[in-house]
């Protein structure tokens, strides 16, 4: 999954990383400091990233985070208040959306009804002034790439929407652009083509080696595709890192939740580099908070990384509590429990478990210290 | 699919009857049907006209408002059941009703007050009376003429001067003054009803004069607007207009004659309630009707009884000198040729 | 089987109504519009049925009728035009405004359709006429030294026309255009398009149906006009609304003005039928040229 960080430095935005200086970095597409205002609401605040040639960032977020908006920035529909957008060095932002030499594809896919699939890859090749041979020759390529070369007379409302879409990821390629934005690609396709689309949209994707920022609100979709994540809330950015780093070390209360499944637990930092959750205990836990001044803090465990045993096992490097049973939902590929520990809930999944307790059953929980983390409290209200 | 729409078209059916029966219901006892004028006539008629006389013979006077056209086409669709006893018609369209045989004559001896009408308000073939005198001439702006250094007119040759280029607004032949106009510039350059040429000849020089032809009759927005000082007109139009407007305008009885237009009572032929309706018609012929009609809805009366005071005679067709100015069209040789006439006058002046 | 029939009774029921409200209100009343006339007309006798086509044979050899007839089509063809081109840019205008300013557009446009026509015409003198304002400020600038006659010609009438009718145009651009997605000029933009490259290659093209409702609609309303052409252009410069009504009303001989009513009616059909097919066999001719250069492979499409 970090296979695009193994192979180029990873870059981290310099709002959540203040450590690294902008100027040693050697970006292809660099933004600023965006902020913007609808009226008298911030929908950005101070929001920063760089991606690299060929590398695919992910802005990821719930609805109003301010993902949309920065897309709109790249694209040069919204002029921001503050703050620039340069590619390859050269600013962009004063300049109007035809002027870019940016590719597209819509939510919506917005192709042209009244024209034909040929007539609507060619459309962005026309308005360049290409020959009319060359026209033909690129716009047949882009449509052999999506494998719909036989749709070029259809219109587009003959077409499936999975067609519509690679349509759409033709058109917006054919221009040869210097950057790709992919604005939810995904949200129009029913679940089992979103599965389809999505290997076939990163094949292409990696196949063209083009710089690509694109916007969803689905974690799984962002996993799959993007080289980094950045995962947006209320007009900022709060953590950019690869898939993987976001997963395992979320920077924030808000990322631990928002991407993939958490116990979240109120805790104290106790002297001794421990952390006392109240009804439970003192537990160890891995602290990667930049400053560690406040002692109100929150613990993070992933429920796959609980595991349900019968004896607590040794060993510095496990945390144990007891609890009791309160559910357990048998889900085909895991098995969910409920687990009451002191008062407090704990959801633990277990893979192809053929262990089943009894409701009420005395149990005990196990995990490593290294998987559960401190997250500052300051977003408890999150 | 067959039955369904043999009932449509029995539903079509019965819709068009019901639709031809629901104006009126047949005449009830003690009623007689009075089709006549709309708006403020009618107001004048049903609140200070007409009670007397009901209460008098205690009848009930329905009243159907519309105009003279209207009429004519009710009547043709009731010719084998007449709900109306008695209408008002403008004397052109009585004539039409007339000629289609939907009218009844009466007399002296049914409608007693008739041996006091003046002759040119008597029906033709005693068909329908008169009700008042109203003459067609020529109406000028003073002020306007004046300003102008320009003579007024008198005479309807007149009216193809070139002193009053740009200047005159006419309705068309569709309209009376416009059908009038034309006939008196026949009798004015020696011809008549039956021989128009003539005055078509002259019409195409007074075309040249000419603004407008309007299709109605209402000339009043343009001598509001100072756009027309001279148009063809009803002495009691222009007295109604100068008196809810202000302008001063002045009403000629041209040398050659000033054609004499009638708003006719008539007697509906084979109406629901022929005695009353000979009653209703003897009541408004009678002196006191007649006075009331001249004081109220500016006409002349057509009762030789009547004797007005000067002040409300001023600008009526009144008295002898009026009278005999006045010209009498033949209305059975106007209808029978108004169609060719129309045709030759869209295409040789109104272009 | 049997449900099927059921089913389909019922439906027939549900169309009785729409049936008998459609028959009774337009095709009975243009049956017998068509009927009358074939009649004959006769001072004495009144409409007569004795149904021959001596009424339009009447009509066919009158070359002052085809004048009238021309003088109709002609201005209505320009009052489409005019409404078109003055419609499509407030429709543009209506859709980007909101609130009291929408509403305040439609107030005005609307104007026309609430004031009565006398009054209204009355307005056009005051405006036009030769102690009009217009004339006025004209002389007042020292721009002409004789009032000029603006009213009573064909310029008015198409003037007086296109003040009534541009809403019918406005209302049914604007109904277009607010389908018109704006996420496909973005798009548009995004692929190298000018804002006005984009209004002529997504927005125009788009909003097209609508432009031919409108102007459907002003074309016909146009043809049909009575009241306007009459008291702006004067019974001089005649539309055949007013011969008909002239035949009908004036002279009683309902049959002639019946077969002018008929043939506005032909003409009107005519024309929209011809429009009709016109753009049909263009679009037709389109689709087979691209289906052509499809079959020739990319390599001819280039040089089609």
């Amino acid at each position: 999954m970090s296979q695009g960080c193994l192979v180029r430095p990873c870059f981290r935005a310099s709002s959540t990383d203040p450590g690294e200086t902008k100027s040693f970095l050697m970006e292809y597409l660099n933004v600023n400091g965006l902020e913007h205002f609808y009226a008298t609401q911030r929908v950005l605040e101070n929001v920063s990233f760089s991606i690299n040639e060929g590398e695919r960032l992910c802005l990821l977020g719930p609805s109003g985070c301010g993902k949309t908006t920065t897309l709109q920035v790249l694209a040069g529909f919204v002029k921001p208040d503050r703050g620039n957008v340069e590619i390859k060095g050269q600013r962009v932002d004063g300049m109007p959306p035809e002027k870019r030499n940016i590719g597209i594809m819509f939510q919506n896919y917005a192709l042209f009804p009244h024209m034909s699939v040929f007539d609507n890859v060619a459309f962005g090749l026309r308005m360049r002034g290409v020959a009319k041979a060359e026209i033909s020759a690129r716009v047949m390529e882009a449509l052999t790439l999506v494998r719909l070369p036989h749709a070029a007379s259809k219109r587009p409302s003959q077409l499936s929407g999975g067609e519509q879409q690679r349509i759409a990821f033709a058109r917006a390629v054919v221009i040869r652009p210097s950057l790709l934005l992919l604005d939810e690609p995904f949200s129009n396709l029913d679940a089992r083509l979103r599965l389809e689309m999505r290997t076939e949209l990163l094949d292409l994707l990696r196949t063209l080696s083009v710089a690509t920022v694109m916007v969803t609100h689905d974690q799984e979709e962002a996993m799959a595709i993007a080289d980094r994540i950045a995962v947006m809330y209320r007009g900022r950015i709060e953590q950019i890192d690869t898939p993987d780093q976001i997963y395992r070390n979320p920077a924030s209360l808000f990322v631990g939740r928002f991407i993939g499944e958490s116990n979240v637990l109120p805790a104290t930092a106790l002297p001794d580099g421990r952390f006392q959750v109240d009804g439970v205990g003192a537990i160890t836990a891995r602290d990667t908070r930049p400053s560690r001044n406040a002692t109100a803090v929150q613990l993070m465990i992933r429920p796959e990384h609980i595991e349900l045993v019968d004896a607590a096992p040794g060993g510095e490097e496990w945390n144990s509590v007891e609890g009791v049973v309160e559910r357990q939902l048998f889900l085909g590929h895991r098995t969910e429990w409920i687990v009451s520990v002191g008062g407090l809930k704990l959801t633990v999944w277990q893979s192809n478990a053929h262990v089943r307790r009894q409701v009420g059953e005395k149990v005990t929980l196990r995990w490593r210290s290294a998987d559960s983390i401190i997250v500052g409290a300051e977003h408890a209200n999150a | 699919m067959k039955r369904m729409k043999g009932n449509t078209i029995a539903l079509m059916v019965a819709s068009a009857l019901a639709a031809s029966v629901a104006p009126g219901t047949a005449s009830a006892a003690g009623e007689v049907v009075f089709g006549c004028w709309g708006g403020a006539s009618q107001a004048r008629f049903q609140e200070r006209m007409l009670p007397p006389f009901e209460k008098e013979h205690n009848v009930t006077v329905r009243y159907v408002p519309g105009v003279s056209t209207y009429f004519t086409s009710q009547m043709q669709a009731q010719r084998n059941a007449p709900e109306l006893d008695v209408v008002c018609q403008d004397d052109g369209p009585q004539s039409v009703a007339r000629e289609l045989g939907l009218l009844a004559p009466m007399d002296e001896t049914l409608v007693p007050n008739l041996s006091n009408v003046v002759a040119a308000a008597r029906g033709a073939e005693n068909v329908g009376v008169g009700y008042g005198l109203i003459a067609m001439g020529i109406v000028y702006d003073p002020e306007a003429l004046e300003k102008a250094g320009v003579e007024p007119p008198k005479s309807w040759n007149d009216l193809a001067d070139p002193r009053f280029k740009g200047r005159i607004v006419m309705s068309s032949i569709d309209a009376t003054p416009g059908l009038f106009t034309l006939i008196m510039l026949s009798k004015a350059n020696g011809g008549d009803e039956n021989n128009v040429d003539p005055g078509f000849e002259k019409m195409k020089e007074v075309s040249a004069n000419v603004i407008e032809f309007t299709k109605g009759a209402d000339f009043s927005q343009y001598f509001q607007q100072g756009e027309a000082w001279v148009t063809v007109w009803t002495n009691s139009e222009m007295a109604r207009f100068v008196a809810s407007s202000g302008l001063k305008l002045n009403f000629v009885y041209p040398e050659e004659g000033a054609p004499i237009v009638m708003p006719m009572l008539s007697l509906v032929n084979n109406g629901p309630n022929r005695d009353m309706a000979l009653k209703l018609i003897d009541y408004l012929m009678s002196d006191e009707m007649q006075s009331f009609f001249a004081r109220e809805s500016r006409i002349g009366p057509v009762n030789q009884n009547v004797v007005l005071p000067a002040d409300i005679a001023e600008g009526l067709t009144y008295g002898e000198e009026a009278v005999s100015k006045l010209d009498k069209p033949d209305w059975s040789v106007i209808n029978a040729n108004r169609p060719a006439w129309t045709e030759r006058w869209n295409r040789e002046i109104e272009r | 089987m049997h449900k099927n029939a059921l089913t389909t009774r019922g439906w027939l029921l549900l169309l009785v109504l729409p049936v008998i409200a459609l028959g009774l209100l337009y095709v009975l009343p243009v049956f017998n519009l068509v009927r009358i006339s074939f009649a004959q007309y006769d001072p004495k006798l009144g409409v007569i049925p004795d149904y021959q086509i001596s009424n339009y044979v009447a009509l066919f050899v009158d070359v002052f009728y085809f004048e009238v007839l021309w003088r109709t089509i002609r201005v209505s063809l320009l009052v489409t035009l005019f409404c078109a081109v003055l419609g499509y840019p407030i429709a543009v205008y209506l859709i980007r405004s909101s609130g009291w300013r929408q509403t305040g557009i439609f107030i005005v446009l609307l104007m026309p359709l609430v004031t009565s026509v006398t009054v209204m015409s009355y307005g056009w003198l005051i405006l036009l006429g030769r102690n009009g304002v217009i004339n006025t400020i004209a002389s007042g600038l020292g721009l002409i030294d004789v009032p000029r006659q603006f009213m009573y010609n064909e310029t008015a009438i198409v003037v007086g026309l296109v003040h009534v009718l541009v809403v019918f145009m406005v209302i049914s651009i604007a109904a277009s255009l607010q389908s018109v997605d704006q996420t496909w000029v973005r798009a548009a933009r995004s692929l190298g398009a000018t804002p006005g490259v984009a209004f002529r290659a997504i927005t125009l093209p788009l909003s097209l149906p609508g432009l031919r409702t409108g102007a459907l609609l002003v074309f016909v309303l146009s043809m049909s006009a009575y009241a306007t052409p009459t008291l702006l252009g004067g019974t001089r410069f005649k539309f055949l609304s007013y011969l008909v009504y002239q035949q009908a009303i004036s002279l009683y001989n309902w049959p002639r003005g019946a077969a002018m009513a008929v043939m506005l009616l032909i003409a009107t059909t005519a024309l929209l039928a011809l429009v009709s097919i016109y753009s049909q066999i263009r679009t037709i001719r389109a689709n087979r040229r691209l289906r052509e250069a499809q079959a020739d492979g990319p390599a001819q499409v280039g040089a089609v």
